[in-house]
């Protein structure tokens, strides 16, 4: 059987349409988390190009209808557009799409002018509308004359529009801590020191990944394990003393009341990519110093987040940390 | 980035949604199907819901459910887990968070429950509480745990507080009567039901003697609530603020249901007996009617979405309004600026009153009008014997003590122990205020850099240009929030100031250049300058460092459309025009030339 060649040009199109969501997918789109989403829009996403193919063979074949390749061209052209825009998850820079829909005009414009009855095909109509008198092609004459430059004056004028928007500005979430800090007179080196109140039911340091049996359990019984009494602890100090969750959020989600007045917003540690992916000393660090001690490029004179040692006594500090970790249900990171 | 991170979670959905549209599309290209056949469901105004529609009991005798033993023990886990941080071990509303609340978490234990679809100090319906866990109560700090817990973590938990914490009454006591409201049918919003709604808010059941005459919550101020607390009529120009709202704060239903329940443990009674149905929704009208601007909702927050550039307009004809009534004001739609309560620095803050900010601006070649609009119950005029309306009152009541923990710190002396007072307690009413503050010398900082955004640091200075409700206009020299010196210069005028129905409306003006161009701010316009905003309510013991306030905005003075963009596009088009006619002439020249060839 003859392949059309009609159909071969739009295997490289779907090829590329394909490619980039699971580049994207592959190269971690989920935040390192298996992308299921991403997954079934790129099933869904193949179905529809097959789709697609199989009803213009069905036109094409079955019911006889000839579609000239200018209807197909703008018809392609927008699939693949739709595909990029609306069902490429995440969205694409507008750079990006622009680059992709250059590749895809191409691509289709190659379509359409691979034989000289194909070309032919194409570039008829227009070479009738522009040079035939009769009552439909003055018509259509009249109205391209007007519409295409009356399109492109008015893109012209949106453009030269002048548009205020924010300024995109790039902040560093977690910058390189420093090596060592002093909080109340205290040295406390990043790479060494140890959460104190990260024990064990014998009192010894419990090692990070043991705490997981504490997880989910309740720590307002009278004879909770020594490492659920600091959870509680640090609890008080979250709810109580300090008052964090005005800003993190009752669930620690970053969702607080105060949260929608600032920007940047507060850390959300519900998610996997904030303090299960530090260590506790640099949660430490961020606490006892908070937005001032910042560098330059995590914009320490925009963060909310006060320099806590002002306000507690190291030790709430740390509680407040084993609290953290214990309430997400995360491990902090280790030098291991 | 961290927006990115926020955002990914919902993805997911978005994804979903998109594609579902999409098929629909296809198919109803391909079917030749009309777009207005495809109607969706929105359920009644639902243009800027942001969750789906709560789950309504059916009207007239309800009974609750009882859970099994386990369900309940399954709810305790999550208890201990999520909310007994806030609700306390035994239910009681005193978890640690409690101290620092002015809306307290709510005591199980008496069964009391506001938000309710049943009558007059009766009992929840166990939807009302699922709709309450899932929704959360907005304006408190109750968050919408909807998201975070599954549907039967969140029934499990309701089971173990109607169970174990509500200890003076029981769900299952035959003497408890719960009946469900009737919503009848509902009255659609027009002109006349508002109208007939603003009778009855007015004259027939008097809500204008608590919430305001333009329901700005500024009536009475000096009720307590069943357990002791001053509580303060809601403001009802911020639906989005009040408790019931479901998330969907634009939606009369939830007016409605309050009017026909009435919050049990507050002073807001049932109208159910005084008003009819028909009445009861004109007032509902009349109260979504208050909110003139329905803003679209922030689905994080719940409130209304932020837009951190705000813009002012250019005024043509060179002079500047001295009145928020003047039309001029009507160029530039009001933009929201979101206030959060100063917890940075000692004093610390907790419980700021003014939560937003209505900012409008214009300018000229050389001034620039700002106005300020921002709600506020009280109007606050420094007087030390005066008793404040809020503060930390807010806190107390008889059987809760009186600590004015807000002001409350360790001495940073490494020690536990009680919580000392290191800084002096408010002493009777201060000065409302609004400030904004600009850097000193922010042309010549490079962005992304700028100075610390609470009142400057040592090396960068800001520019702080306040008003007080006395009529005091300073221009403060600010170096971080323990280093702030008025200066001399007289160059910001505040044009008109005025509280009127529990809202102050500022109108501030200043030159856009001035003779101190190292220590004032120096404006101009298309570019986006550093912004920050500050408010003080008196009655709530704002004075100084104890105050509301906000990131960094940008104020973009807009220059004036230059006039080559309605040139470029004319040109543009008539080229366009001549390149068509010479392809014209092209294509009839090739066929002459080539009368029997294919073009081509």
């Amino acid at each position: 059987m003859k392949i059309n060649h009609r159909f071969s040009i739009i295997f490289p199109i779907i090829a590329v349409i394909l490619a980039i969501p699971m580049a994207v997918w592959a190269g971690g789109g989920g935040g390192g988390q298996f992308y299921s989403a991403g997954y079934y829009a790129l099933v869904i996403e193949t179905g529809l190009v097959i789709g697609a193919i199989f009803l213009g063979w069905l036109i094409k074949e079955k019911m006889g209808i000839h579609i000239p390749k200018l209807i197909q061209f703008p018809f392609l052209w927008a699939m693949c557009y739709v595909a990029l825009r609306v069902i490429l998850q995440p969205p694409i820079p507008f750079s990006l799409l622009a680059m992709y829909m250059g590749v895809c005009t191409i691509a289709i414009l190659l379509y359409c002018s691979l034989t000289v009855d194909s070309w032919k095909d194409f570039s008829h109509p227009i070479a009738v509308m522009l040079r035939e008198d009769h009552a439909k092609a003055k018509l259509s004459r009249y109205a391209t004359f007007l519409i295409v430059p009356g399109l492109i004056a008015a893109q012209t004028y949106n453009q030269m529009l002048p548009s205020f928007g924010e300024p995109i500005e790039l902040r560093t979430v977690h910058p390189a801590p420093p090596a060592s800090i002093n909080v109340h007179k205290k040295l406390v080196t990043l790479q060494t020191a140890e959460n104190p109140f990260r024990i064990g039911d014998d009192g010894e340091y419990l090692k990070v990944g043991d705490e997981s049996k504490y997880f989910g359990q309740n720590a307002w019984v009278d004879d909770a394990p020594k490492f659920l009494q600091q959870v509680k602890e640090g609890g008080i100090v979250f709810f109580g003393t300090a008052g964090c969750f005005f800003c993190h959020g009752d669930n620690l989600d970053g969702k607080g009341p105060f949260s929608f007045a600032f920007n940047p917003i507060p850390a959300n540690f519900a998610d996997p990519g904030t303090i299960s992916q530090l260590q506790e000393t640099f949660v430490f660090w961020r606490v006892a110093k908070g937005g001032p001690d910042l560098s330059r490029e995590a914009f320490p004179w925009a963060s909310a987040m006060p320099p806590w040692e002002k306000h507690l006594v190291t030790n709430e500090i740390w509680k407040v940390i084993i609290f953290e970790y214990w309430h997400t249900g995360f491990f902090p990171r280790t030098w291991e | 980035m961290v927006g990115i991170m926020n955002k990914k979670t919902t993805t997911g959905m978005k994804i979903a949604g998109k594609l579902s549209l999409m098929m629909l599309s296809v198919f109803g290209l391909v079917l030749g199907m009309n777009g207005a056949a495809i109607t969706a469901d929105e359920g009644p105004k639902g243009v800027m819901s942001v969750a789906p529609a709560p789950l309504e009991p059916s009207p007239g005798t309800y009974k609750p459910k009882k859970e099994s033993s386990a369900e309940v023990e399954a709810g305790k886990g999550v208890y201990f887990r999520k909310c007994v941080w806030c609700h306390g071990p035994d239910g009681a509303g005193d978890g640690p968070s409690a101290i620092r609340l002015a809306t307290k978490p709510r005591n199980f234990n008496q069964g009391t429950f506001k938000i309710r679809h049943t009558g007059s100090g009766e009992l929840p319906t166990d939807e009302d509480l699922f709709n309450s866990v899932t929704h959360g109560l907005q304006g408190s700090v109750m968050p919408p745990w909807g998201n975070i817990l599954s549907e039967t973590e969140r029934r499990n938990v309701i089971g173990f507080i109607k169970q174990e914490l509500v200890k003076d009454r029981t769900f299952d006591d035959p003497d408890e009567e719960i009946t469900v409201i009737d919503y009848g049918t509902q009255i659609p919003s027009s002109p006349e039901s508002i109208e007939l709604g603003r009778d009855v808010f007015m004259n027939k059941a008097k809500c204008v003697e608590c919430h305001g005459v333009e329901g700005r919550g500024n009536g009475n101020l000096t009720q307590r609530d069943d357990w002791g607390f001053p509580i303060f009529p809601a403001n009802l120009q911020k639906p989005w603020n009040l408790r019931g709202n479901r998330r969907d704060p634009y939606n009369p239903r939830n007016i409605f249901r309050e009017v026909s329940t009435g919050l049990n443990g507050t002073p807001m009674p049932s109208f159910k007996d005084e008003l009819t149905v028909e009445e009861r929704w004109h007032v509902a009208n009349f109260v979504i009617s208050l909110t003139e601007v329905k803003r679209p909702l922030d689905p994080e927050s719940g409130k209304p979405a932020i837009g951190f550039v705000i813009k002012s307009r250019f005024v043509e004809d060179g002079t500047l309004p001295d009145s928020p009534t003047d039309e001029k004001w009507t160029a530039v739609p009001a933009q929201i600026v979101g206030m959060a309560s100063q917890i940075i620095q000692p004093p610390r803050h907790f419980l700021r009153t003014v939560d937003t900010i209505l900012m409008r601006s214009l300018y000229t070649e050389t001034e620039v009008a700002l106005l300020f609009e921002w709600d506020d119950r009280t109007q606050s005029l420094r007087d030390e014997n005066k008793e404040a309306v809020y503060d930390f009152k807010r806190l107390s009541s008889d059987s809760f003590p009186a600590i004015n923990t807000t002001q409350y710190t360790h001495e940073n002396d490494n020690k536990l122990g009680p919580l000392k007072n290191v800084n002096p307690e408010p002493v009777g009413v201060y000065n409302d205020g609004i400030a904004i503050q600009f850097g000193q010398q922010w042309e010549t900082i490079a962005p992304p850099r700028k100075w610390y955004f609470v009142h400057g640091d040592e090396k960068d200075g800001v520019d702080i240009w306040k008003w007080q409700a006395d009529g005091t206009v300073e221009e403060i020299e600010g170096h971080g929030i323990d280093d702030m010196q008025v200066r001399e210069d007289k160059n910001v005028k505040v044009t008109y100031a005025k509280w009127e129905n529990g809202r102050w409306k500022v109108l501030m003006k200043r030159s856009l250049l001035t003779d101190d161009k190292e220590k004032s701010a120096q404006l101009v316009s298309g570019t986006n300058i550093p912004i920050t905003f500050f408010a003080w309510d008196g009655d709530a013991g704002e004075v100084g460092g104890r105050m509301a306030l906000s990131t960094f905005y940008y104020l973009m003075m807009e220059p004036p459309i230059p006039t080559s963009t309605y040139v470029v596009p004319p040109i543009v088009f008539m080229v366009l025009l001549g390149c068509g006619f010479w392809a014209r002439q092209a294509a009839i020249k090739y066929k002459e030339e080539n009368p029997e060839g294919e073009e081509d």
